[in-house]
């Protein structure tokens, strides 16, 4: 079973899946979100996903003209999920907030080229400039992949 | 001498100011983990008498028995780590500033929980937080205090 909850733990998930793969994106509204310098993003299924308390939501337009739902702890703040009014059979986890973070493979870079200079990717990890033209069919071939 | 202008993603909360030094961090704890969803937080330290917040102020949640989390309640974009008390210094969220590229990386910090595969650099500074004095006093201090 994987775990995980926000930094105060009233808010708690579960994620029935062998695994998860995960990407990073480096756009801009991703590093202001995360505070980062690129966040972290995990495709789960919406019902493979169970949650347990109290979130907020805030939600913003995207340049495709859907609309992403971004959940977080209304107590601590942390973000758990975003959810895109395009593909809401998915959501996107914010996976730092496993509990055992120490498996979390790199498998792909989106929007490097709003990437921060000092941040060096290993050049073994697929990598896109900017994201792949389908984003939602790209996430579900993603997660399907071996 | 920087001048810095930032915010969280929705917009509420901003600040402006300055910064001493372009010296960022990554910290790879747990909790900066958790806070931004990814597998480290970049922090750059700022005077708190230098920084001017605006709009909505921020939410501080008690992340440790000595410390808070800044972030933007209506959205969760985390903000800052402060120190209550021994320190006149901040950490700004590298990500939450309008212009990141004005600061660089320069060491990596919590290098006990670094997920590899993510940020590909073996060439700068790494501390783990038992070896940070200021951390480690504070927590002496509240195993002594129990």
């Amino acid at each position: 079973m994987i775990e995980g909850g926000c930094q105060c733990g009233a808010v708690r998930y579960r994620v029935s899946a062998a695994d998860l793969k995960v990407y990073a994106c480096h756009c801009r509204e991703c590093q202001r979100q995360s505070g980062s310098a690129f966040a972290l993003s995990a495709p789960v299924r919406s019902a493979d996903f169970a949650l347990t308390g109290d979130v907020g939501v805030w939600s913003r337009g995207t340049a495709s003209g859907a609309r992403t739902a971004c959940s977080f702890c209304a107590a601590c703040g942390t973000r758990i999920h975003h959810q895109s009014s395009a593909a809401p059979e998915w959501l996107t986890l914010k996976p730092g907030t496993l509990d055992d973070t120490s498996g979390l493979f790199a498998r792909a870079h989106i929007w490097t080229a709003h990437r921060q200079p000092w941040v060096i990717l290993d050049p073994a990890v697929e990598a896109f400039e900017t994201q792949p033209a389908d984003l939602p069919a790209w996430r579900r071939r993603f997660v399907e992949a071996g | 001498m920087i001048e810095i202008e930032g915010g969280c993603q929705c917009g509420a909360v901003r600040y402006a100011g300055t910064l001493d030094t372009d010296e960022a961090y990554f910290c790879h704890c747990r909790m900066c983990q958790r806070a931004t969803g990814g597998v480290a937080a970049a922090l750059v330290n700022a005077r708190r008498d230098a920084v001017t917040w605006s709009g909505r102020p921020r939410d501080l949640y008690r992340s440790s028995p000595f410390a808070h989390r800044g972030h933007c309640a209506l959205c969760g974009t985390p903000l800052t780590f402060e120190y209550d008390a021994g320190s006149d210094m901040l950490d700004l969220t590298v990500g939450s500033l309008d212009e990141p590229g004005l600061v660089r990386l320069a060491s990596h910090f919590g290098v006990e929980s670094w997920v590899p595969g993510w940020i590909h650099d073996d060439t700068l500074p790494h501390l783990r937080t038992d070896e940070h004095p200021p951390l480690v006093e504070r927590w002496a201090a509240v195993h002594k205090a129990e």
